[in-house]
């Protein structure tokens, strides 16, 4: 069964644990006890019993004297175990020796101060500083015998000794110095635990001063210089480990060779610094909202910016440190925190695509997968609060949150073609930037035009991918353009106009928005490739082909809604017609791949036309209709002229199939171009006069249909002459009176009786031929 | 040339969105257009039921004579309103009941406007009031009603409670009530046929065509804040559903209506009188019965 790779933090544990246990082993447990541990329980008992000795003495001396003894003792402890450290048999007693000794010198500098009984030192400033000396010359003692023990032990001493007689930021400064002396000191020695031993030291004398912040006295109390001097200190020093202290990144390893498993030296190191990050962290925080509520956004920043730039510091790749990302982490999270803070919407709006642009950038640079997610999580939370505030934007932020949305959508896009550009691994977030800068680019339009406007906005923005997939040759925008075109589409529907008055010449925004409609589509479909493969379980070539459909119900619906009858019917038929032009194609590519989508879309607009011209135009109200103009007959009139077209054109048909196709247009858009003056005549007329204007059109069809031997002429006249018989008997019998009645059925029976005639011999001359 | 025709579409298209940026009147995202459309031509529809199995002016007017009765307890005749519609029927654009339109004030300080199936039109005294009297105002509420008559819409409700005479048990309030609903209730698309025709006989009355905005506004109180130009697909969809259920449309949609069709019409399209009957070629005398 294959392992569970361990993540980052079981792999720091683990190595903690084996360093601990390894030093155990090392020496086995009896040697542990019986050479170090009686040592130093030994001279502790010493020192314990020098104490009580001047306790003892208290009353027989003076302070001055007291203090000498006690120098003297620590002074002469510390000269026989140095000089007892010359002879090999004797140097297991040095270090406990020296130790013990520096622990008397220790709490004799402290008692010249602290001690009641024993002050010789007013000042609390020289008794601190007695202090620093006690505490350096331990340490540069610790150093010249080069002891890892006794310099971690004198270090924390220092600090305990500190901690004890806290005079507040001086005793920071203090603490400052001795932090920054231990992590210059740390990889000389190589001595992981000074990097704890001074970071827990240094936090533990902070404690004062941050508990002093957060009480509400303290708030108060403390100057503000002093707040950020003591701030800057605990910055500097978590700056300073966080820099000096981790091991360099090493040499990548060879092709084939493994990785270099850290040392447990490392792990130590690893831990305490993301132990200390945190605190620092979490010191940075509790003290800028508890004394700078009002600028804690700002400091915030700092911090989640300082955080930032520590992790980036350790050079490129995700390493195996753990400060690395906890650092990484830490400055995302703080970052975020910071943002929320801020106080207006449009600085939120812009912080987040600020924070998503930076640490993607700097993700793709030094080739960090953990700052490129936390970039894409601030796009998602960028995202997420617009979707919050869009409805409580005030219009003055609007500009503004338009133009950090667009920013972030533009990084989006950026980033995601330099990542590819690069050949970065993990697709995936390629991918997650180009639909999130496409989501907070839809946003920043939608928040910026009212319906209309975005609509065509949109548009342009899926013919600009489309442009840039051919450019790039990059599959995934042509995806992202086709995906908008079909939404586009679908919104047009989903648009009222409101009162649509015209803004440009006589075209109203529905017009513009519809025309808009067929030219994207229109270009997408004769000059952009088609998808390749399958794209959200349709094929390539069945999106383009939905762009036919989408343009012909668009401008169908656009012209149903702008046009009354007398203007609507006319051009559905002409754009039918229109429809059967462009399909009459048989390329692969372009406009051809809808073809057979553009004949059936005429076929069933033929359709259509013909059922609007009955329901919405032969029953409609007279009154509603309006009075009829001169440019609305002739455009009625042309368009049905045209109509018949289809009855002159060159053949088209290579197959039988296509030849029984091209018939049946023919027939139908014959039938189209007489129906449509039939209702015309129908509506606009009265009585006998609709029989009449029925017959001379009938007339009209037949005749040329005759002379130039097209049935498809001639049947819709035939067809129309009858109708115009059973209305002339059953109708107008009894609607006419007496005089209109023989005038009606007059005209109706020669102009019957000239057709039949015409008729047959017309078409017997067409079979001589055909025979 | 054909690589660069995305590109150069879309900045043509740029140049539409900067107009529709700077110049269009409000739009707003709504399924209205879609749901609407639809209902047009179930109305469509209803004219040809309308044309199948016609209701004769009798009819009609027996169809109100109860309504009618109740009504005329509560209100009387009033000489101005009556002058008013005989100025509007002289257009010539109210053919079906001309000249035996009634016209009556209703004694009620509501606002209220309606008519009944036989050419009975009622205005409430609190009408007259809201309208300040302006007798634009008024012809143009009384040719809202007129046009109820004259586009078959009463005709058709009388159809319908004819049906639900024959369909429920007669007698009982609800029966009744439900037989008055079926009466007397129309939906949006009805109200919007309505209107356009109001704004037809004010201008061949010259009368004011723009009192139509004014006189939903009087009545309405003031328009309904700007629902803003973006909307939730919840709201849209609730939109939809009050579109089913309503019996007049939202005051915003009616005044864009009227704004749309005081805008667009060319110069005298809607003061044009139509001959009666058909523009076209003359009229044809019937034969005598």
């Amino acid at each position: 069964m294959e392992e569970r790779k361990k993540n980052k933090l079981e792999e720091l544990l683990e190595g903690f644990s084996a360093a601990f246990l390894g030093a155990l082993r090392q020496g086995g447990m009896e040697r542990f006890i019986g050479e170090k541990l009686l040592n130093y329980v030994g001279m502790l008992l010493v020192v314990l019993s020098g104490a009580f000795f001047l306790k003892y003495t208290a009353g027989m001396l003076g302070p001055v004297g007291k203090l000498a003894i006690s120098l003297a003792a620590g002074v002469a402890v510390v000269g026989l175990g140095e000089y007892l450290g010359r002879e090999e048999r004797y140097s297991l007693f040095r270090l406990p020796l020296v130790g013990g000794g520096w622990i008397v010198i220790y709490y004799t500098a402290f008692a010249a101060h602290y001690v009641e009984a024993t002050r010789i030192i007013e000042s609390p400033t020289v008794g601190l500083a007695v202090l620093c000396v006690a505490a350096a010359g331990m340490i540069a003692h610790s150093l010249r015998i080069r002891s890892r023990i006794l310099t971690g032990f004198a270090f924390a001493l220092a600090y305990l000794a500190f901690i004890v007689t806290h005079l507040g930021v001086q005793s920071l400064t203090v603490c400052t110095v001795l932090a920054l002396a231990g992590a210059v000191l740390v990889r000389p020695l190589a001595s992981p635990e000074l990097a704890a031993i001074n970071l827990a030291g240094f936090y533990l004398n902070y404690f004062p001063i941050f508990r002093g912040v957060l009480s509400a006295s303290g708030a108060q109390g403390l100057p503000a210089a002093d707040f950020w001097y003591s701030l800057g200190m605990a910055t500097l020093v978590h700056a300073v480990f966080a820099v000096l202290v981790p091991p360099k990144p090493g040499r990548a390893p060879a092709a084939g060779e493994p990785p270099t498993p850290p040392s447990p030296d490392d792990y130590w190191m690893d831990l305490s610094l993301s132990l200390s990050a945190v605190v620092y962290a979490a010191v940075f925080y509790g003290q800028t909202s508890a004394y700078q509520p009002l600028h804690g956004a700002a400091g915030l920043l700092a911090l989640g910016g300082m955080l930032t730039a520590l992790s980036a510091l350790r050079g490129k790749g995700d390493g195996g440190s753990a400060l690395q990302h906890v650092q990484a982490f830490l400055g995302a999270a703080v970052t975020a925190l910071a943002v929320f803070q801020l106080d207006g919407m449009a600085e939120r709006y812009w912080g987040f695509a600020l924070a998503a642009s930076v640490l993607g950038t700097l993700g793709l640079w030094l080739d960090r997968r953990s700052f490129e997610r936390y970039a894409l999580a601030f796009m998602g939370l960028g995202l997420l609060h617009h979707w919050g505030c869009m409805g409580s934007l005030p219009a003055e932020s609007r500009l503004t949150a338009v133009l950090s949305l667009g920013y972030l959508g533009a990084a989006g896009y950026a980033l995601a073609g330099l990542r590819q550009r690069a050949g970065r691994a993990a697709t995936w977030i390629s991918g997650v930037w180009l639909y999130g800068g496409l989501a907070a680019i839809l946003a920043a339009l939608w928040l910026q035009f009212q319906p209309a406007a975005f609509a065509v906005s949109v548009f342009v923005l899926a013919l600009i991918l489309e442009w840039a997939a051919m450019e790039a040759g990059a599959e995934p925008l042509r995806q992202q353009a086709v995906l908008l075109e079909a939404a586009a589409g679908l919104y047009c529907f989903c648009i009222d106009y409101g009162s649509n008055l015209p803004v440009l010449g006589p075209v109203t925004p529905r017009l513009l928005v519809t025309a808009s409609a067929v030219v994207t589509y229109g270009a997408a479909l004769a000059c952009c490739r088609r998808p390749e493969g399958v794209f959200l379980g349709v094929a390539g070539s069945d999106w383009r082909r939905s762009s036919a459909w989408f343009a012909a119900g668009i401008a169908a619906f656009g012209a149903y809604n702008e046009f009354g009858p007398r203007l609507r019917l006319p051009l559905w038929g002409l754009g039918a017609l229109a429809l059967l032009l462009l399909g009459r194609r048989r390329e692969e590519e372009g406009l051809g791949v809808a073809a057979a989508d553009f004949r059936l879309q005429a076929y069933l607009l033929v359709l259509a036309t013909a059922a609007e011209g009955v329901l919405s135009y032969l029953v409609y109200p007279a009154s509603l209709l309006g009075t009829l103009g001169a440019r609305e007959t002739a455009i009625f009139w042309c368009s049905s002229l045209i109509l018949a077209a289809p009855v002159f054109w060159p053949a088209w048909a290579k197959t039988p199939a296509e030849e029984a196709e091209e018939r049946s247009a023919r027939y139908v858009f014959a039938a189209l171009s007489l129906i449509l003056p039939a209702l015309f005549i129908a509506k606009e007329a009265d009585g006998a006069w609709i029989t009449l204007g029925w017959t001379l059109l009938g007339m009209g069809y037949l005749l040329p249909g005759l002379f130039s031997g097209r049935t498809p002429l001639r049947l819709p006249g035939l067809a129309l002459l009858g109708v115009c018989v059973l209305k002339a008997l059953f109708r107008d019998l009894t609607g006419l009176a007496l005089p209109h009645r023989v005038l009606s059925y007059g005209v109706l029976g020669v102009l019957l009786v000239l057709s039949s005639f015409l008729y047959v011999r017309l078409t017997k001359k067409e079979e001589c031929h055909e025979s | 040339m054909k690589a660069r025709m995305p590109m150069l579409a879309a900045v043509v298209l740029m140049g539409a969105v900067w107009v529709l940026h700077t110049r269009a009147t409000q739009s707003r995202e709504s399924f209205l257009p879609v749901l609407r459309a639809a209902k047009d031509h179930g109305r469509q529809a209803e004219r040809l039921a309308a044309k199948a199995v016609p209701v004769s002016a009798d009819e009609e007017r027996r169809g109100g004579e109860a309504v009618v009765a109740r009504l005329d307890g509560m209100s009387r005749e009033d000489e101005g309103l009556t002058a008013l519609g005989r100025r509007l029927e002289r257009t010539g654009l109210a053919p079906h009941f001309a000249g035996r339109y009634r016209y009556r004030l209703l004694q009620d300080s509501r606002p209220l406007a309606f008519s009944v199936p036989g050419g009975s039109i009622y205005i409430s005294e609190g009408m007259v009031t809201a309208l300040a009297g302006q007798q634009d105002r008024l012809a143009f509420v009384l040719g809202h009603e007129i046009g109820h008559n004259e586009l078959g819409h009463l005709a058709d409700r009388v159809r319908y409670a004819q049906r639900f005479d024959s369909w429920l048990l007669p007698g009982g309030d609800l029966a009744q009530g439900l037989r008055d609903l079926a009466a007397f209730s129309f939906g949006p698309a009805l109200e919007f046929e309505a209107d356009s025709y109001a704004l037809r006989i004010l201008t061949l009355a010259d009368l004011r065509p723009g009192a139509a905005a004014e006189t939903l506004e009087a009545i309405a109180g003031r328009p309904a804040p700007d629902p803003g130009t973006h909307a939730d697909p919840a709201d849209m969809l609730v939109e939809a559903l009050r579109e089913n259920v309503g019996t007049h449309p939202d005051l915003e949609d009616r005044l864009d209506r009227i704004e749309e069709d005081l805008g667009r019409a060319p110069a005298g399209a809607l003061s044009s009188a139509p001959a009666p009957g058909h523009p076209v070629f003359p009229p044809v005398p019937s034969p005598k019965p």
